[in-house]
């Protein structure tokens, strides 16, 4: 049996997926998670059957729509300029998109699943880290609004990441290794949610390297006077 | 609500009736059953989008590109796995993200070798996944209209809950607990192995 991941994104951050309202950061996060959980996928199936019973049952004036030539009209003439129904996929598939090819020879799976590593241009062996401080790597993505950075991070067994709060909201996706903290152990698809008040310190597992995908609304705040001179240094 | 029992019935045959349509567009273009859906589906598609904050030809222009794209995509509707309502709501959100939000839409990728299949996620039951429907169909037409209320301006309207506060004049806290209860009601009656 596959291991499939024990922390989950909460019923709000699902029915936002669902719904199409989140920021894309966050999309970004909770697509990554349901790539490795097929749990939260019927989750997220089941909310967006809520969204086509909601749609369904709209209070509209039907009599209007029958009464639409123009507007069937206006659609036949586009339709026509498109040949007939036998088309490549277009916007309702457009983003899943073809999967990234994992190194040739390679039969592991992928440390970055879809959507992330294509976003992110390649797994976790050909990406340009950029060093943070020892035993951590970093990645800044880009993303399409004007929002709080996104990055993913390597860090190296025992890393410790001191005791701090969250201003906002903190994501943390494990991919890879694992990571503890007060409320557990996070290993490859748990998603640790840092809410404001919420504090913990982190640790990495021994044996091997944790990659983790971050998400923050607003820096960290330092709750010790090391994580407090370390935030000065690294910018974390 | 006391017509509960009418309702689901006349919806699940509906569904029927709707992914007959859709087969009949993909096998052989079928412009009579298209027109079924037209009628059906494009004023739901327009109060949708213009909830969401479209203008009137922004919404005019949306439920062109649903409605193409249900014409052209109608062989990739498959019934065993979600019903015509489920699929055509995603079309339309999807096309909102992209349209309205400017942004990318991101859904995993069943082709991917990271990818974690779902050990029930082969072909299952149809009659577990009908029952199933017509629970959550019979839940939401019986859920207080104040949750019902909050449920569509989360789907539909695209605004924060502060938004649908400010607007029905209520406390924040209220609606959020009202969204949270509607989710969470619904979610009880839905057997999480189940497609919708």
């Amino acid at each position: 049996m596959t291991r499939t991941p024990q922390h989950h994104p909460d019923e709000e951050m699902l029915a936002a997926y669902a719904a199409g309202l989140q920021a894309e950061r966050h999309a970004l996060v909770v697509a990554t998670h349901m790539a490795l959980c097929p749990l939260c996928r019927r989750r997220v199936r089941a909310l967006e059957s809520v969204g086509g019973q909601i749609l369904d049952t709209l209070d509209v004036d039907n009599d209007a729509a029958s009464a639409d030539d123009a507007g069937l009209e206006r659609l036949w003439t586009a339709l026509e300029a498109l040949d007939a129904p036998s088309p490549p996929a277009t916007a309702a598939t457009r983003s899943s998109g073809e999967a990234m090819a994992p190194l040739a020879g390679d039969n592991r799976a992928p440390t970055l699943p879809e959507p992330l590593r294509s976003y992110v241009g390649g797994d976790v062996d050909t990406l340009p880290w950029k060093r943070r401080m020892p035993g951590v790597l970093e990645l800044e993505l880009e993303l399409s609004q004007a929002e709080a950075p996104a990055r993913l991070v390597r860090m190296a067994p025992f890393i410790f990441i001191p005791r701090h709060d969250h201003h906002s909201g903190e994501l943390t996706l494990v991919l890879s290794g694992g990571l503890r903290d007060d409320a557990g152990v996070y290993e490859r698809g748990d998603l640790s949610i840092g809410r404001p008040g919420f504090e913990h310190a982190q640790q990495v597992l021994p044996g091997a390297p944790c990659y983790a995908l971050a998400v923050n609304d607003a820096p960290l705040i330092p709750r010790t006077l090391l994580g407090k001179v370390l935030a000065r240094i690294t910018g974390l | 609500m006391t017509d509960v029992v009418v309702t689901r019935a006349d919806d699940a045959s509906e569904a029927a009736r709707q992914a007959a349509w859709l087969e009949a567009v993909a096998r052989h273009a079928d412009r009579k059953a298209f027109r079924c859906l037209f009628e059906h589906w494009s004023p739901r598609i327009r109060a949708f989008m213009l909830r969401s904050g479209a203008s009137q030809a922004e919404a005019e222009d949306l439920v062109q590109d649903v409605l193409t794209t249900m014409w052209t995509n109608a062989h990739s509707y498959d019934a065993a796995k979600a019903s015509p309502a489920t699929w055509i709501f995603t079309i339309a959100r999807n096309r909102r993200i992209d349209r309205l939000r400017r942004q990318a839409r991101f859904e995993p990728d069943p082709a991917d070798p990271a990818f974690i299949a779902d050990d029930s996620d082969g072909p299952e039951s149809v009659s577990v996944e009908n029952s199933a429907r017509a629970e959550l169909l019979e839940a939401i037409a019986t859920l207080p209209e104040e949750q019902r209320t909050v449920l569509e301006a989360f789907y539909f309207a695209e605004k924060p809950a502060h938004r649908i506060a400010e607007e029905q004049d209520l406390p924040l806290g209220t609606v959020k607990s009202r969204l949270r209860l509607a989710l969470v009601r619904l979610r009880k009656l839905i057997p999480e192995t189940s497609a919708l």
